[in-house]
């Protein structure tokens, strides 16, 4: 029902290879009012293939959040390009769909009225999309649910209203940022079940960002590890793990020995950043 | 057991109060235009509902209230609107607002009258001016109440700034709208007699200005009665609204409990 092929708006890679989106030399300096520059992101390139599903790990404040708004359009980029299947991105795009840190449902609009929110904005028939959000309410699991209102509503149920949310106009490209942050540990594992069934069922590209190393590997096809100050991409894995995922391969070698990859990227930094007193005295608390 | 003497309590001290008040002013025979009995009040106010005179000259100021809160509160919709869209008209506004706002308004209920006359417009002008600011302050805290995550989330979506404000701004503004007409709607009642008070031919204010000069203070306690059942009449019936359109202001996110 929702596979790429039935879709209008769905975007392919183009057969020469390059990527379906792509990132080419971004950077991002955000400039305070007294002047003082920090560079949140520099010169990030990233090729990512149609249907890919990948995911960004990386410490707060290495700037993972700030790619994201700059792909979602809400932010400006400093310089570099993006491209997605082939248009150059320059604001909102009507190809992307995003799912922020919290569900941020309207309150006074049922299930169905939030997931059909994208449709009123973008001025499409509503009455049209309606199989659509039947279908969107049976892959993320909320099927008798479209009339109740978010109170109504367990944190992980909202987060997942959002996610049909950003589905709705059929992008090919999901962003998500943090989705599953402000969730208890039960329920972000059965999260990341179910983002692994929508993915594989309506077939988008994904981008997730996490700063769980565990959440990375289980589902991303790729995951780019990152660094902060400024924001770059110190290693991509290939993750060579059979699909469909399930949460007892985190306990395969080779999911350790992906963990323990990117673990010393993320460790390396903090060694190295001892120098800088303000996180050695952190250190030393640690030590004790 | 205690949820009928809760129920009770209000009404029995009711009667304590009146029936001592019956019981003092008769002892000490203080004279009726300076605090009738409860009973002599009720005389009146029954009086004044039979032969048609508080139905009468209430409707009249209730129409002045009513006139000028409307005219209030669409002026306040469309100052709110373009303050929290334009920064020039911020800067414009804004001190002239606040200006005015700083003045008495009740002040200006001589000069209106010079203006407007004695007839419904004064009334109405001085009710509305009571009623706009209130309102205004209100609408624009409303519009600006709206939490920068899901303008973000509107802005991913492409909505223009018309949509934000249809989808997400006003709806979030409404808990602050509803306490802007709770607060307007009794100011404008006291604007309307306010205006009958300096200059008018009819309505409560007109009214209670008579009953002075004859000294008739138990059918001035009968309006004053009449004006208190208004007041919480009106106040009920905004609660009421509230309850059927901020259903979801209960038990919402912690994130916009703000």
């Amino acid at each position: 029902m929702l596979t790429r092929t039935e879709e209008p708006n769905g975007m392919h890679a183009r057969p020469d290879g390059v990527g379906f989106l792509e990132i080419d030399s971004l950077s991002k300096t955000f400039e305070s009012r007294d002047g003082s520059r920090v560079d949140a992101l520099k010169d990030i390139n990233l090729s990512i293939r149609a249907g890919e599903f990948i995911t960004i790990v990386g410490p707060s404040g290495c700037g993972k959040s700030t790619l994201l708004h700059i792909l979602a359009g809400v932010l400006e980029r400093s310089s570099g390009t993006v491209t997605i299947g082939g248009h150059s991105l320059d604001g909102p795009s009507r190809d992307i769909g995003v799912v922020f840190q919290e569900s941020l449902l309207l309150p006074w609009r049922n299930v169905a009225d939030n997931i059909l929110l994208p449709i009123e904005v973008l001025r499409l028939p509503v009455s049209k999309y309606r199989p659509r959000v039947d279908a969107l309410l049976q892959l993320t699991n909320l099927k008798g649910f479209e009339a109740k209102y978010p109170h109504e509503l367990s944190g992980g149920m909202q987060q997942r209203v959002s996610i049909a949310r950003g589905l709705i106009h059929e992008p090919s490209t999901l962003l998500m940022d943090e989705p599953f942050g402000a969730l208890d540990a039960m329920t972000r594992e059965q999260m990341n079940l179910d983002v692994l069934k929508i993915w594989h069922e309506s077939k988008k590209t994904i981008i997730l960002i996490t700063h769980s190393v565990n959440e990375a590997i289980l589902l991303g096809d790729r995951v780019v590890v990152m660094s902060p100050r400024p924001g770059r991409i110190v290693d991509i894995l290939d993750i060579d793990l059979p699909r469909p995922r399930t949460i007892e391969m985190s306990n395969t070698p080779e999911f350790g020995a992906y963990a323990a990859r990117i673990r010393d990227h993320l460790f390396s930094r903090q060694t190295a950043a001892v120098e800088d007193p303000a996180l050695a005295s952190d250190g030393k608390e640690k030590s004790k | 057991m205690t949820k009928i003497i809760d129920r009770l309590l209000l009404p029995l001290s009711l009667v304590i109060v009146l029936v001592v008040w019956e019981v003092l002013v008769r002892l000490l025979a203080v004279p009726q235009f300076i605090l009738p009995p409860p009973s002599r009040v009720f005389v009146s106010l029954y009086a004044i509902i039979g032969n048609g005179l508080l139905l009468k000259h209430f409707f009249v100021t209730f129409k002045e209230a009513v006139g000028g809160f409307l005219l209030a509160g669409s002026a306040a919709a469309v100052f709110a609107v373009l303050i929290t869209h334009s920064r020039i008209a911020e800067r414009v506004l804004y001190p002239y607002f606040t200006a005015i706002q700083a003045m008495p308004k009740i002040a200006l209920a001589p000069l209106v009258i010079i203006w407007f006359g004695y007839g419904m417009t004064s009334k109405l002008v001085l009710a509305g001016l009571l009623a706009f600011f209130p309102m205004l302050v209100n609408f624009v805290e409303g519009l600006r109440s709206t939490d920068p995550g899901r303008l973000r989330m509107m802005r991913a979506m492409n909505a223009s700034r018309w949509q934000v404000l249809r989808y997400v701004r006003i709806p979030y503004a409404l808990p602050f709208f509803l306490a802007g007409i709770e607060i307007g709607g009794l100011y404008a009642m006291l604007g309307a007699i306010v205006g009958e008070f300096v200059g008018s031919s009819a309505g409560i204010g007109n009214w209670l200005m008579a009953l002075n000069v004859t000294l008739d203070t138990a059918t001035t306690f009968a309006l004053l009665l009449a004006l208190a059942a208004y007041g919480v009449a009106f106040q009920k019936l905004v609660v009421l609204l509230r309850k059927r359109v901020l259903f979801w202001a209960r038990n919402i996110e912690p994130d916009q409990a703000g």
